[in-house]
């Protein structure tokens, strides 16, 4: 793990999930689940690469990750 | 060790540690699944159910398990460089974080048990405690862990076991994951 990439991700991390928040309590519409679920998706993924170090590992471990989360992303958008 | 990790079969943190994070992933992915099919169903009442929840307290709560898993992946990184005492205190303020997560939900746990919101006020209240429980459970044996992965390596100091380090943050990071997706389910989507 790069110190400075871990931090830039932190960052953004909380940057994303500040801006999901305000977005949720601000607009009404059908777009917003797709927006959130995506933002969400994406922090999901970070984590897994960046905190968990995933990107160093072996391609089906991040493969296995990003299919859980657009599996969990679909669920979202299809149901809400 | 570090080329070793792009085989399949050695995962940071190990394959049994992943095997458990999918299981458990898989666990909560199964309720999320039930959880957004009874929310299609009765849409009026989950969102006037979801409109009772504070969205204030669960983002400083995300923002809290962030900062803890920025705090554990700078520790273990920390500890390969061997800079112990730099690495022990990261994990220290990684055990705070997950303690201010902890509070800050039974404050909020508080605040709905005072005004009826139990398990058997709806079925989007029954879900939400069974998986917001379920995970700070997981938060609480994450602070225990962290507790004793700190105290290994204040004790051991360069001897400690990195694959146990890494195994135990992977633990940590799995209960941010899981919240990852409890956050929007919960308080911002219906």
């Amino acid at each position: 793990m790069k110190s400075t990439t871990s931090l830039y991700a932190y960052l953004f991390l909380i940057f994303i999930t500040i801006a999901t928040s305000w977005i949720a309590n601000t607009f009404l519409s059908t777009a917003v689940v797709a927006i959130v679920t995506l933002l969400s998706v994406l922090k999901f993924c970070i984590v897994g690469f960046e905190f968990m170090e995933l990107k160093s590992a072996n391609p089906f471990w991040k493969f296995l990750l990003i299919i859980y989360g657009i599996i969990i992303g679909a669920l979202f958008v299809i149901l809400l | 060790m570090e080329n070793n990790k792009k085989l399949v079969l050695y995962p940071p943190g190990g394959i049994l540690m992943w095997i458990i994070i999918y299981v458990e992933l898989f666990t909560f992915g199964m309720a999320i699944a039930a959880l957004t099919y009874y929310g299609a169903q009765e849409r009026v009442q989950f969102h006037r159910d979801s409109q009772q929840l504070n969205t204030l307290i669960a983002t400083i709560n995300t923002i809290l398990l962030l900062t803890g898993g920025y705090l554990v992946a700078k520790g273990v990184h920390l500890f390969r460089m061997l800079e112990i005492q730099k690495a022990g205190n990261y994990f220290l303020w990684a055990i705070f974080s997950g303690i201010g997560f902890m509070l800050l939900k039974l404050v909020e746990y508080y605040g709905k048990l005072q005004v009826g919101f139990d398990m058997e006020y709806s079925t989007f209240f029954m879900f939400y405690w069974l998986m917001t429980g379920f995970h700070w459970i997981h938060v609480f044996v994450g602070v225990v862990i962290l507790f004793f992965l700190r105290r290994t390596i204040i004790k051991q100091q360069a001897d400690a076991s990195l694959e146990d380090i890494e195994a135990g943050a992977a633990f940590w990071h799995m209960c941010d994951l899981i919240w990852l997706l409890l956050f929007p389910i919960f308080y911002l989507l219906f």
